[in-house]
C-alpha cells in the first residue's frame, strides 16, 4: 500500500476579534476536509474530484504535509508520517512530490529552466556538479523538451503554457520521488496540450513507478489516467470506485451531475443535463445532515437531520448517500 | 447579417518583429445567433473579437472591414466606435477577477456603463441594474458588495449582467466559461442560451473547447495559424469535418464514453507568426499535408452547400 489515509480532518480558523470570540464564545473554521479515508495502491492513480471548495487541493497540500492536518493519520508506505518531525520530513519529501496547476505561478520568472529542474537536486545534496547537469538534461528530455541543451538556458516566460507545465513536471520527478500529487496539473491547458500532457504522465508512470493522486475538477480527464476515483463535495468524500463503474453507473446525485456536466463534443447527443442550481456552500456553516441536501433533486426528510453512512455497494464501491441506506 | 467581417488582417507590433495574428479572414455573423470560434491559444481568435471592439493596443494594424448595421467598425474614428462599444456591442471577458474593477462596488460597473451611453437618471439606472442582476440570478442587495465578496461563478453573472444591462445587439463572449468548474460552467451556458432567446441578440462564443460549442453555437468557426480554416453550421461541422485540422482537434476533445479510452492529440505546436511557413499553417502537423501545402497557402474553398473550408484536400487541379 503506498498511502493510507485515514480519518483526515482539517479545519482552518477564520481570524475575528477576541471580543466576539469571548462574546459568542465560539471560534469558526472552515471546514475543509471532513473525516475522509482513502487507500491508494502501489503504481495505481486516484483521482480525487470536486468543485472548488471541496476541499481536493487541501486533501492534496495534507498528504504532502505541506500543512498539517487537525486530526487523522497519513501512512505512507507503512510509516505514519503524521507527526513526523521537520529533517526526515525533509528526507521524505525527495519521494512525495507535488505538480502544481499554474506552471507561471509555479516557475521562479527569474530562474532560468535548468536551475529550476536542478533545484531540488541542490536542496537534497545529490550527485556532484556535472551529475546533476546530466540528471537535468536527460529529464527534459524525458518530458519532450528537446534539444535539453537549448532548453536549460531559457526562462519560463519564453515558453508555451504547455512547455512550462513540462518543465513543472520535470522539477517533480528529478528527485525520483515514489508518489506524486497532481493538482489540477492539466486544467490550465488548451484541449489540445490537454491530452499531450495526460499522455506524457502516463508515459513516465510507466518509465519511473509512480503512484498518482490525480486532482482535478473534471471527470473527463481522470477516465484516461486514473485506476480508481474518489468524489468530493464540501470536505467529504461522496462517493469511491473504479472508473469504470462510476462512469457507467454513477451512483451519488452529485456524482451524476458531474458527468452530465461535462460538455460533449457532439451536438447530437441527448445527454440528459442534471446541473443542480446554485453553489457549493461556504464550508463555515456546513450543512446539517448530507451536505449536499439543499441542491439535491433526491433530497428526502431524513437527508436534511440525519448525515448518510458510508454504503459498500460492492468491494470496491463506496457511496455515502440515503437513497442506497437500506 | 448583423456584422460581417471582410478580409479582416491584425498585425501586432512586438521587439522581435511584426506579428500577422489574424490574417484575412471573412465571416457573417447572423441577427440572433451564436457564432462560436474556436482554436488553440495564438490562433488569433481573441485577436478577432479585439479588433471588432477596437481594444486593441494603439500600434495595431487593422485592415479590411468589420460592416455592423451597415457602417464599417474599422474605419470608424474612435471617438464614434466608444459610443457602440458597451451598448450595441459589448464583451464578456475569461477572468471576470480581472476585469471588474476591485475597489469599485458593483452599483459604481452599473453606473459607470449605463452613464456612459444613456441620459438615464440615478434611480432608473439603479432600476435597470437590479433588473439586471436579478435577470442573471443575483438578488440586488448585492449592489453594494465589492468584486472580491463574489464567487468565481456569481462575478461571471456579474460579467454577464453589465455586458446585458443596455440590451446589446451583438455579446463578444471571450472564452466566458474558462475558468470555472464544470457544474458552474454548466450554469453559466444555460444562462447565456436563455438570456440570448430572451433579449434576441447575437453572440460570438470564442473558445478553445469544442465540446462547449457544440451545445452553445449554431455556427462554428475554426482558427488556426491567424487562418480561418474552416466554416459550417454546426451540426455538419460535428458530423462531417472537412478541415484535417477540425478533424484532429475535434477528436483530442475528452468525451465520457467509457469504450474510447484512447488518447488523441496532435503532435507539435502551432507556428510561430512571427515567422509564419510559406503554405498552409497547418502542414507541419497535418497527416495529409501534400507538396503544394508546404508551398502555397491554400484559397477559401466553398462546398456546394456553401461551407468554407481552406485546405488544399479540397481544391480544384493542382491541388488534387
Amino acid at each position: 500500500m503506498m498511502l493510507k489515509v485515514k480519518n483526515l480532518v482539517k479545519h482552518f480558523p477564520i481570524r475575528q476579534s477576541f471580543v466576539k470570540t469571548m462574546l459568542t464564545g465560539e471560534k469558526k473554521v472552515v471546514h475543509a476536509v471532513n473525516n475522509i479515508s482513502f487507500n491508494i495502491e502501489e503504481r495505481q492513480t486516484l483521482g480525487l474530484v470536486g468543485e472548488s471548495g471541496s476541499g481536493k487541493t487541501t486533501t492534496g497540500r495534507l498528504v504532502l504535509r505541506l500543512i498539517e492536518p487537525t486530526a487523522g493519520s497519513i501512512v505512507y508506505r507503512g510509516m505514519d508520517i503524521t507527526a513526523l518531525k521537520k529533517e526526515p520530513l525533509r528526507k521524505l519529501r525527495k519521494e512525495i512530490q507535488i505538480i502544481f496547476q499554474d506552471p507561471l505561478a509555479a516557475l521562479n520568472p527569474y530562474m532560468k529552466v535548468g536551475d529550476a529542474v536542478r533545484h531540488p537536486l541542490d536542496i537534497h545534496g545529490i550527485g556532484n556538479r556535472e551529475e546533476r547537469h546530466d540528471m537535468v538534461l536527460d529529464m527534459l528530455s524525458r518530458v519532450n523538451l528537446e534539444p535539453a541543451s537549448d532548453f536549460v538556458k531559457r526562462y519560463p516566460r519564453e515558453l508555451s503554457g504547455g512547455q512550462r507545465q513540462r518543465v513543472v513536471i520535470a522539477r517533480a520527478l528529478i528527485t525520483r520521488p515514489k508518489f506524486v500529487v497532481a493538482d489540477e496539473a492539466v486544467a490550465m491547458l488548451d484541449v489540445s496540450v490537454r491530452s499531450q500532457l495526460l499522455d506524457l504522465m502516463l508515459k513516465l508512470k510507466e518509465e519511473f513507478n509512480l503512484t498518482y493522486l490525480f486532482i482535478t475538477h473534471d471527470l473527463a480527464t481522470t477516465k484516461y489516467i486514473c485506476d480508481r476515483i474518489a468524489v468530493m463535495y464540501l470536505g467529504t468524500i461522496v462517493e469511491t470506485g473504479s472508473f469504470e463503474e462510476i462512469y457507467k453507473d454513477p451512483a451519488h446525485p452529485y456524482t451524476k451531475a458531474l458527468i452530465s456536466a461535462v460538455p460533449e463534443p457532439d451536438p447530437e447527443t441527448k445527454k440528459k443535463k442534471m446541473i443542480p442550481a446554485g453553489e457549493v456552500p461556504n464550508a463555515v456553516d456546513l450543512p446539517s445532515g448530507c451536505f449536499f441536501h439543499p441542491r439535491c433533486p433526491f433530497a428526502m426528510d431524513k437527508c436534511k437531520v440525519e448525515e448518510p453512512p458510508e454504503i459498500e455497494l460492492s468491494e470496491t464501491r463506496m457511496v455515502k448517500c440515503h437513497l442506497f441506506d437500506r | 447579417m448583423l456584422l460581417e467581417l471582410k478580409n479582416l488582417m491584425v498585425s501586432y507590433k512586438t521587439r522581435e518583429g511584426r506579428v500577422l495574428a489574424v490574417d484575412k479572414v471573412s465571416l457573417p455573423v447572423e441577427e440572433k445567433k451564436t457564432l462560436g470560434l474556436v482554436g488553440e491559444s495564438g490562433c488569433g481568435k481573441s485577436t478577432l473579437g479585439g479588433a471588432i471592439l477596437g481594444i486593441l493596443p494603439r500600434e495595431t494594424k487593422i485592415t479590411g472591414k468589420a460592416i455592423f448595421n451597415g457602417t464599417d467598425l474599422i474605419s470608424m474614428p474612435s471617438k464614434e466606435l466608444r459610443f457602440i462599444r458597451g451598448k450595441d456591442i459589448s464583451m464578456i471577458f475569461q477572468d471576470p477577477m480581472t476585469s471588474l474593477n476591485p475597489v469599485m462596488k458593483l452599483r459604481d460597473h452599473f453606473l459607470e456603463t449605463i452613464f456612459t451611453h444613456t441620459k438615464t437618471s440615478k434611480e432608473d439606472a439603479i432600476a435597470m441594474a437590479e433588473q439586471a442582476l436579478k435577470e442573471v440570478g443575483i438578488s440586488s442587495n448585492r449592489l453594494n458588495d465589492y468584486p472580491f465578496q463574489l464567487s468565481g461563478g456569481m462575478r461571471q453573472r456579474v460579467m454577464i449582467a453589465l455586458s446585458l444591462v443596455l440590451n446589446p445587439k451583438l455579446v463578444i463572449a471571450d472564452e466566458p466559461t474558462t475558468s470555472l468548474d464544470v457544474i458552474v460552467q454548466a450554469q453559466i451556458l444555460q444562462l447565456l442560451k436563455g438570456l440570448q432567446e430572451k433579449f434576441k441578440m447575437a453572440m460570438i462564443l470564442i473558445t478553445h473547447d469544442l465540446g462547449v460549442v457544440a451545445e452553445a453555437a449554431d455556427d462554428i468557426g475554426v482558427m488556426y495559424g491567424g487562418h480561418l480554416v474552416e466554416y459550417a453550421p454546426k451540426f455538419k461541422l460535428y458530423k462531417d469535418p472537412l478541415h484535417p485540422y477540425t478533424k484532429d482537434l475535434l477528436a483530442s476533445v475528452p468525451n465520457t464514453n467509457i469504450d474510447d479510452k484512447e488518447l488523441r492529440f496532435i503532435t507539435g505546436y502551432p507556428p510561430n507568426l512571427m515567422n509564419p511557413p510559406q503554405g498552409c499553417r497547418y502542414a507541419e502537423r497535418c497527416s495529409k499535408a501534400k507538396e503544394i501545402c508546404k508551398q502555397k497557402i491554400p484559397p477559401d474553398f466553398y462546398t456546394d452547400d456553401g461551407r468554407l473550408v481552406k485546405c488544399w484536400l479540397y481544391g480544384e487541379g493542382e491541388g488534387k
